[in-house]
């Protein structure tokens, strides 16, 4: 590997480091979705330093160049980071669904309530917590 | 029997009021519109006529919305949920028709098919290709014919409602619920019904999808088809 990648590589990787460090003490960046990417760049800042170790793994995996190994490596781990991603967005869309519906009949329940004549409406959307914890909905229909 | 309609509703300002007069007139059931973030003025039409509304304060999409319907009815514990659309396509007359094999404990999901008798609106051309796939994707699948398995005019029975509060699509929902209620071994059945055209709305499926909308459907069939509620 060229001095000059190497160097370049290096200093991409030392904006990056100082760039997910600011990003967690502002709190904008999770700690858990951001250890892999400080691991990621740990990963090929060793490899920056001893070349020698990307031109092992690239006659083992037969890649005459090994600056391909580095591509190769690389996109493999984007795709990673993609599909976990994905996995988040999804889990995080379902949830935010579930929830959505639950504070629709909640309200509803609460509203129902107040109409009903309660006399205070805190204690009435409490209530109602408490209601459908217990799940008898024949005492709230009954209200 | 304890039954609901449920009624997405999504910027039908002009037809919901109307709806619901006329579901008042012909049917004794309950009914909760569920209102998904309507960005017309469906929602002051709901609290100035006195309809029963859910609000749900994100826009969920079709699936979504009905769904929180049928978490709704189980909620309350109804023994009946149907569904309706809100933009006036299906006729409140016909809820007896398809509410009757679930009370008589025949089925446990009942679709009304425009397709058996072939009467009143028929959809494009281009769109009962698209339902006759279906159709043909189902019976490959589970060895049962649907004839109109996109319809949004159904009756559940508690089996079923539990099942669709658990797993529901977020958009074009019904092929895939319907491939699911037989897989999950519900006892799902057809009864012919008579649909309008939609009297104000527009269609969940729009102008540039129709690509989209088969490939996701389909999938979704194959992937429901292989899903086994706990």
């Amino acid at each position: 590997m060229l001095i000059q990648l190497r160097v370049t590589m290096l200093i991409i990787i030392v904006a990056l480091f100082i760039f997910f460090i600011v990003m967690l003490r502002r709190q904008k960046l999770d700690l858990k979705y951001c250890l892999v990417w400080i691991f990621a760049l740990l990963g090929i800042t060793v490899l920056c330093i001893f070349p020698g170790l990307l031109d092992s793994l690239s006659v083992l995996l037969g890649i005459d160049v090994p600056v391909n190994t580095l591509f190769l490596v690389g996109i493999a781990f984007l795709a990673c980071i993609c599909i976990s991603l994905t996995i988040v967005v999804s889990r995080l869309s379902a949830r935010l669904r579930k929830l959505t519906q639950n504070i629709a009949i909640l309200e509803f329940e609460a509203g129902k309530k107040e109409k009903a004549g309660g006399s205070n409406k805190n204690s009435n959307i409490i209530g109602s917590n408490e209601a459908g914890a217990e799940k008898t909905p024949e005492a709230i229909k009954d209200v | 029997m304890k039954t609901i309609l449920l009624i997405p509703c999504y910027n039908e300002q002009e037809t919901i009021a109307s709806l619901y007069e006329e579901i008042r007139e012909k049917t004794p059931y309950d009914v909760i519109v569920i209102n998904d973030c309507s960005t017309d003025s469906s929602r002051d039409v709901l609290r100035e006529k006195g309809i029963p509304y859910l609000d749900l304060p994100l826009n969920l999409g079709i699936g979504g919305a009905v769904q929180a319907g049928y978490r709704y009815a189980v909620y309350y514990g109804y023994d009946i949920a149907v569904q309706v659309d809100g933009d006036g396509q299906h006729d409140p007359g016909q809820i007896g028709t398809i509410v009757a094999p679930i009370e008589k404990n025949e089925a446990d999901l009942v679709i009304g098919s425009r397709f058996i008798e072939k009467t009143g609106f028929q959809s494009s051309a281009m769109r009962r290709v698209g339902i006759n796939f279906f159709k043909f994707l189902i019976y490959c699948l589970s060895g049962k014919r649907i004839t109109d398995a996109t319809s949004g005019f159904r009756a559940a029975n508690i089996k079923t409602m539990q099942l669709f509060d658990r797993y529901y699509a977020m958009d074009y929902p019904e092929p895939e619920s319907n491939m699911l209620a037989l897989k999950n071994n519900l006892r799902v059945k057809e009864v012919p019904v008579t649909m309008r055209q939609r009297q104000g709305g527009e269609s969940s499926i729009k102008a540039l999808q129709p690509l989209y909308y088969m490939l996701k459907v389909s999938l979704g069939i194959l992937i429901s088809s292989t899903i086994r509620a706990k």
